[in-house]
């Protein structure tokens, strides 16, 4: 479980562009959620999945991880508990290296291997249904941009991590290939019970796998809404404790 | 001409080959250094041969010593968030000072053997005979002896083939401890960091650590390369240095024309198979040149125009420009 706890974040402080990204901002999410975040640009959803990495300190507030408060945030060794995946391809993968390679790398996250044993990154890849497994010694900088973001998805999860935090991660990719990504997404979180995040401006998505909507704006929770499946209409949303919104 | 001769100048130029396939190829990073430590190691291995320390730990130490000029690179790289180019240029200039402190001078020759120290301690021991009854005559003759069997440098010079195994000896056991390291989970990760830099802070790992080890290994062998020039040539110089780096990505860029095709050994045979190439075209290139009015002072700006050349041509903006189909 992680949580963090009115937190602010401010851009160039005390500067005349100062600007207040994230304002006294709580979030909590449970184990193995799916949760969506939407919101217009600039409201705060990269910088939410930067303090979450640690690589932005926040000015105040707090961030929990497993029941511990995490002090003093070092990026590199947050990293260890948290796998990402960006909206560029080339950003996750490690294109002079072979696919086999970048496997390995995956694995031994931060070097210590972080008790990473029961999943078999090969066969997550095997799943994908895309043929990777088949071209191992092959460098990953002949890969198109959806074979390496499938790659950069099993990268970051196959070190068992306390959360997947995906920004924009279909986005770069043709519809077909977002639907594989998105099956693999679901396939993450439903069969290693990781917890994801995932910020996407594709309302199609959105509707279509989200469990717990939460859009942001203005560096705050705007709404939080839950989905709920229902027998006779399919999936309806639901605010907190009450019913609102769309029926799917 | 001297092919043996040449080509073993080829070999030590293949060590600093090495070092700068590291940096500029490995982790991808743009690093002048070398043109400092490669004298720096020149330097260090010429000073401990005076210090009567056998020439291999001298190299030893000149790889350590110029490592860790390296380090100082890597630092305000990471540290400083300095352009490599510009962290590396004053590394390099500061080396130059470091330099001539440690030779006292501009260059300085090795001990060519140790006929000359034996003359000086016979001296002494006139002259403490003529002072009177010091009693340590009794340790003169062993120290003599011992130190008689030891030849300052391991290079006869004379184009054998000896010279030309032992540096291809050393060369293959670099290339070979090298080709390891890069298989180890690190040197994936140091691989993997040439590609992406960020990508690696990604996976939890302080990616400052890998530019620090890039950096170390590649001035490391810079610096095996100067001692191992001063050693075979008899000599250090402050200005030896001057252009290895670009020298070395010619070597480099040859061999990848030669032999990257293949691709074994992670390409580590591209620095070491251009440089003997390189030397050998260099010396056609002072043999036959003059009749073309080419002067030896004018390797340089071949030197550099060639990797214009060759950078040029595998652009694809440059092709399009120069309208050609390859
Ligand atoms: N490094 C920075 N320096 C200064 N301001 C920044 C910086 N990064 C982001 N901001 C500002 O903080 C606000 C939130 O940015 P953020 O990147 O979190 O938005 P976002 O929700 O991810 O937007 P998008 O959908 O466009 O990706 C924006 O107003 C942005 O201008
Ligand atoms: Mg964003």
């Amino acid at each position: 479980m992680v949580e963090i706890k009115n937190v602010d974040i401010i851009y160039n402080k005390g500067m005349y562009n100062e600007k207040k990204a994230l304002d006294n901002f709580s979030l909590k999410i449970e184990k193995n959620e799916f949760i969506t975040i939407i919101g217009h640009n600039g409201a705060g959803k990269t910088t939410l999945f930067k303090v979450l990495t640690g690589s932005l300190t926040p000015d105040s507030g707090k961030y929990i991880i497993n029941g511990r408060e995490i002090k003093k945030v070092r990026s590199h060794i947050l990293f260890k508990k948290i796998g990402i995946v960006y909206q560029n391809p080339d950003s996750g993968v490690f294109p002079e290296l072979t696919i086999e390679e970048n496997l390995i790398l995956g694995k031994k996250r931060g070097m210590r291997g972080l008790g990473f044993s029961k999943y078999d990154s090969l066969d997550l890849l095997t799943g994908l249904g895309i043929g990777l497994e088949k071209r191992l010694k092959t460098k990953v900088k002949e890969l198109s941009g959806g074979q390496k973001q499938s790659l950069a998805m099993i990268i970051a999860v196959s070190s068992k991590p306390s959360m997947l935090l995906l920004d924009e991660h279909t986005a770069a990719l043709d519809p077909k290939m977002a639907d594989k990504i998105m099956n693999l997404t679901l396939k993450i979180n439903k069969e290693l019970n990781i917890p994801v995040l995932m910020i996407t401006h594709n309302m199609n998505l959105t509707e279509k796998y989200s469990q717990r909507i939460i859009e942001i704006s203005g560096g705050k929770i705007s709404s939080d809404i839950f989905a709920e499946e229902n027998s006779s209409s399919g999936k309806i949303f639901c605010g907190k404790n009450m019913f609102i919104t769309e029926v799917v | 001409m001297n092919l043996l001769g040449i080509a073993e100048q080829g070999l030590i130029l293949g060590f600093v080959a090495l070092g700068v396939f590291m940096s500029f190829r490995v982790i991808d990073l743009a690093d002048l250094t070398p043109d400092g430590s490669y004298v720096l190691g020149g330097a260090v291995t010429v000073s401990l041969l005076y210090r009567g320390i056998p020439w291999y730990y001298a190299i030893i130490c000149a790889f350590i010593i110029t490592g860790i000029s390296g380090f100082f690179t890597a630092v305000l790289y990471n540290k400083f968030k300095m352009n490599s180019l510009l962290a590396s240029i004053l590394i390099m200039t500061m080396l130059y000072s470091v330099n001539l402190r440690i030779m006292d001078g501009p260059n300085i020759s090795v001990p060519k053997d140790i006929s000359e120290e034996t003359v000086l301690y016979s001296e002494s021991t006139s002259l403490d005979n003529f002072l009177g009854d010091l009693n340590i005559s009794a340790e003169q003759p062993d120290k003599k002896e011992n130190r008689k069997t030891e030849y300052v440098s391991p290079f006869n010079n004379l184009s054998d083939g000896k010279d030309f195994l032992l540096l291809l000896i050393i060369l293959l056991f670099s290339i070979t401890v090298l080709s390891v390291f890069l298989k180890t989970d690190f040197g994936i990760l140091l691989r993997g960091y040439g590609g992406n830099k960020e990508g690696v802070t990604s996976l939890g790992v302080n990616k400052n650590i890998l530019s620090i080890t890039g950096l170390f290994i590649g001035n490391g062998f810079a610096g095996i390369s100067g001692g191992i020039f001063s050693l075979y040539a008899g000599f250090s110089d402050v200005n030896m240095g001057q252009g290895i780096v670009v020298t070395s990505l010619a070597a480099i860029i040859i061999g990848e024309i030669l032999i990257s095709r293949f691709n074994i050994l992670y390409n580590l045979l591209c620095p070491v198979v251009g440089a003997v190439v390189y030397e050998i075209l260099l010396s056609f290139a002072m043999k036959y040149g003059y009749k073309i009015g080419f002067q030896p002072g004018d390797i340089k700006l071949l030197t550099s125009f060639f990797i214009v050349i060759v950078i040029g041509f595998r652009t694809l903006e440059v092709k399009k420009w120069l309208k050609l189909k390859m």
